[in-house]
C-alpha cells in the first residue's frame, strides 16, 4: 500500500495513534505526495478528520500550504454541516408536528451519534427513513418546506402512489429525492434502504421501530436507528457502493468505537440473516477491522470470513480502494458484483429477475423526456410505448457512433 | 454592565458550534441564523464553553493578546451583550464550577477587537468558502440523469 494511503488510514480516525500517524507522514526513504493525500482525502470524504489530526499531531511534517488548504476545506465543511444540521432540525419538527414517524440516519445524526461531532464527517444530503405507508405524507411535508422533487413530475408521481382508499398503493422507486431550489440541501426519503433488486428490506417486519435510539441535536429530540440497525444499514449501503469511499468504513469503525461494547452481536447476526444481508455485513466488518482496526469481536470476524465470497471480495475491494485513478465499475461488473453479494440462490434469482426487469422497464415505460419531445393528447398516450424504444435506440446509436469516431480520430 | 464574577453558558440546547483554527462557526438551530467570530472572538467563545466568568475571560484575553486590561474588559462586556441579544448564551449565575486555572501564554498575539459576524442569509455565509472540487460531489442536476 502506498504511503499516501497509509496516511489516510492512520489519520481518518477520531482516536488516532500519534506515533503511527507521524511515522506514516515521514516514511523512511520515501517521499510523500501531499497533493495526492489532499485529493484522496477529499475524494474519500475524510478531510475534516485527517486535517484535525494532522494539525494537532503532525503539523511540522506537512507542507504549510497543504495544511492551509485542508484547513480551509475543513472550515467550509463545518459551515455546510452545521447548516444541514439546522435544516434537519427544522424538518424533524415539521414531521413531528404532522405525526409522521420519520427516522433520520447517516448525515449529521451519524456524525453526532458515532463521531460526537456533527462536523467530523463529510455529508451533502439528509437521509430520512419512513415506513412505506407514510411516504406520501412525508413527501408532502418536504415539498411544503420549499423543496422540489429531484425528478421532473416527481410530485405528481408521488400523489399517484396514493390509491382511492387513501393508502399508498404503488411505489416504483425505492426512494425519492428532493432538493432546495437554492441548491443548499438535498433530502433522500427512503422506505427500503436498497433498490428493489436486492432482497434486503429493512422494514420487512417493521420491528426496527421498537429498537430506536434517541439523541439530542439543538434541543430537538431525534430518534434514529439503534446501533445494531445503524451498523446493518451502513454495511448494506457501503457494500452496495463497492466500499469505494473510505468514509463509509470510518462510519463503521467509529460506530463500533462508540457503541461496540453495547452492540448485541448475536442480534446483528440474526438480523443480517433474516434480512438477507449476511455477506454485506461480513464485508463491512472485515474491511473496517483490517483497514481501520475497528473493534470487531473475533467470533464475528470468523463468522464473516466463513462466508466463502467475503475474503475474496474484501481483497478485491481493499485493492480498489486507493486505486489511482479511481475507476467506477461497468454495468456488467456491477451486476456480477451484486450477485456475489447475495447469500442464497433464492436471492440471486430475485436479483436477476428484478435487475433485468428494471432495464426492460426503463427501455419501455415512457417518461417526461418522451412527452416533452412529442406532445400527444391523452388518448394517444399508448404511442409513447412505441416511441420510447425508438428514441433510445437512436440516442444511444448516435452516442456509440460519436464514441467510435473519437476513438478512430485518436488513433489517427 | 456585567459583574466580573458573572458567568454565562452557551445555549447548547439551541446552538451548535465548532471552533476550527481560531474561527468559531456558530448556528442558532432555532432560527437558522449563522454567526462567526475569529481570533479574539473565537477565544472568548472557547472560554465561555468552559463557563469562565466575565472577569476571567477579560483577564485571559489581555494575557493572550496585546491589549490593555481595561480595553479587554470593555470589549468582553460588549461581546457578552451581543451574544445575549442573539440568544447564543444564557446567564449561568456566579457559582464557580471548579474548573482548572485560567490558561497562561508565553507570547501575546496582535489584537483585533472581537466582533460577532451575523449571517441571516445562508447563501452569504456559504459563499465565503464554497465547497471545493474533490469533495463529495453534490447530487447531479436531475436533467443530467434523465434518459
Amino acid at each position: 500500500m502506498d504511503v499516501e494511503a497509509q496516511i489516510l488510514l492512520a489519520g481518518a480516525r477520531t482516536l488516532v495513534d500519534e506515533p503511527v500517524l507521524a511515522s506514516a507522514c515521514s516514511p523512511a526513504g520515501r517521499r510523500v505526495d501531499w497533493e495526492r493525500v489532499e485529493t484522496q482525502a477529499a475524494f474519500h470524504g475524510v478531510s475534516p478528520l485527517l486535517y484535525s489530526n494532522l494539525a494537532r499531531s503532525a503539523s511540522s511534517l506537512v507542507p504549510p500550504l497543504v495544511l492551509q488548504r485542508m484547513g480551509e476545506r475543513a472550515r467550509a465543511n463545518a459551515r455546510h454541516s452545521l447548516f444541514l444540521c439546522s435544516e434537519l432540525v427544522r424538518l424533524m419538527r415539521r414531521f413531528e408536528a404532522c405525526e409522521i414517524p420519520a427516522v433520520p440516519f447517516k448525515g449529521p445524526v451519524l456524525a453526532a451519534y458515532a463521531y460526537r461531532d456533527v462536523t467530523a464527517r463529510v455529508f451533502t444530503d439528509l437521509d430520512v427513513f419512513v415506513p412505506r405507508k407514510s411516504m406520501v405524507d412525508a413527501s408532502r411535508v418536504i415539498l411544503s418546506q420549499g423543496y422540489v422533487s429531484a425528478y421532473e413530475g416527481g410530485d405528481v408521481a408521488i400523489e399517484r402512489a396514493v390509491g382511492s382508499d387513501g393508502e399508498v398503493a404503488y411505489l416504483q422507486a425505492s426512494h425519492y429525492a428532493f432538493y432546495r431550489p437554492d441548491g443548499l440541501s438535498r433530502i433522500d426519503l427512503q422506505w427500503r434502504m436498497a433498490e428493489r433488486y436486492f432482497a434486503f428490506a429493512l422494514d420487512r417486519k417493521n420491528d426496527w421501530q421498537s429498537r430506536l435510539s434517541e439523541l439530542s441535536i439543538g434541543g430537538c429530540r431525534i430518534r434514529t436507528f439503534s446501533p445494531t440497525d445503524t451498523l446493518l444499514v451502513l454495511c448494506v449501503h457501503g457494500s452496495k457502493h463497492h466500499w469505494e469511499k473510505l468514509k463509509w468504513l470510518c462510519d463503521v469503525a467509529e460506530l463500533l468505537r462508540e457503541h461496540g461494547t453495547t452492540m448485541d452481536w448475536d442480534e446483528l447476526a440474526r438480523m443480517a440473516a433474516e434480512k438477507r444481508a449476511e455477506r454485506m455485513v461480513g464485508l463491512g466488518l472485515v474491511l473496517a477491522h483490517d483497514l481501520l482496526d475497528a473493534a470487531v469481536p473475533r467470533e464475528a470476524l470468523a463468522a464473516s470470513a466463513a462466508h466463502l465470497a467475503v475474503p475474496a471480495l474484501a481483497r478485491e475491494l481493499r485493492k480498489a480502494l486507493f486505486a489511482d485513478p479511481h475507476r467506477s465499475p461497468t454495468k456488467l461488473e456491477q451486476a456480477a458484483y451484486f450477485l456475489r453479494l447475495t447469500d442464497r440462490w433464492q436471492e440471486r434469482r430475485h436479483f436477476a429477475v428484478r435487475y433485468v426487469g428494471q432495464w426492460i422497464w426503463w427501455a419501455i415505460v415512457p417518461n417526461s423526456a418522451d412527452q416533452a419531445l412529442v406532445p400527444l393528447p391523452g388518448p394517444l398516450g399508448f404511442v409513447y410505448y412505441l416511441l420510447r424504444p425508438l428514441r433510445l435506440s437512436l440516442k444511444y446509436t448516435a452516442l456509440g457512433l460519436r464514441w467510435l469516431r473519437h476513438k478512430v480520430l485518436a488513433r489517427a | 454592565m456585567f459583574t466580573a464574577n458573572e458567568r454565562f453558558r452557551t445555549r447548547e440546547d439551541e446552538v451548535a458550534a465548532k471552533v476550527i483554527d481560531g474561527e468559531a462557526i456558530i448556528i442558532n438551530l432555532a432560527n437558522g441564523t449563522y454567526y462567526s467570530m475569529d481570533k479574539g472572538g473565537a477565544f472568548v467563545w472557547e472560554l465561555l464553553q468552559q463557563r469562565r466568568s466575565v472577569g476571567e475571560i477579560a483577564d485571559a484575553l489581555a494575557a493572550r493578546y496585546d491589549v490593555s486590561s481595561a480595553d479587554a474588559r470593555a470589549d468582553v462586556q460588549r461581546l457578552m451583550s451581543d451574544l445575549l441579544n442573539e440568544r447564543l448564551i444564557d446567564p449561568a449565575g456566579e457559582e464557580r464550577t471548579g474548573e482548572s486555572a485560567p490558561p497562561s501564554f508565553d507570547q501575546r498575539l496582535p489584537y483585533e477587537r472581537p466582533s460577532l459576524n451575523i449571517y441571516r442569509d445562508m447563501g452569504d455565509l456559504l459563499a465565503l468558502d464554497p465547497p471545493t472540487p474533490g469533495l463529495d460531489s453534490p447530487w447531479k442536476d436531475p436533467e443530467q440523469t434523465k434518459a
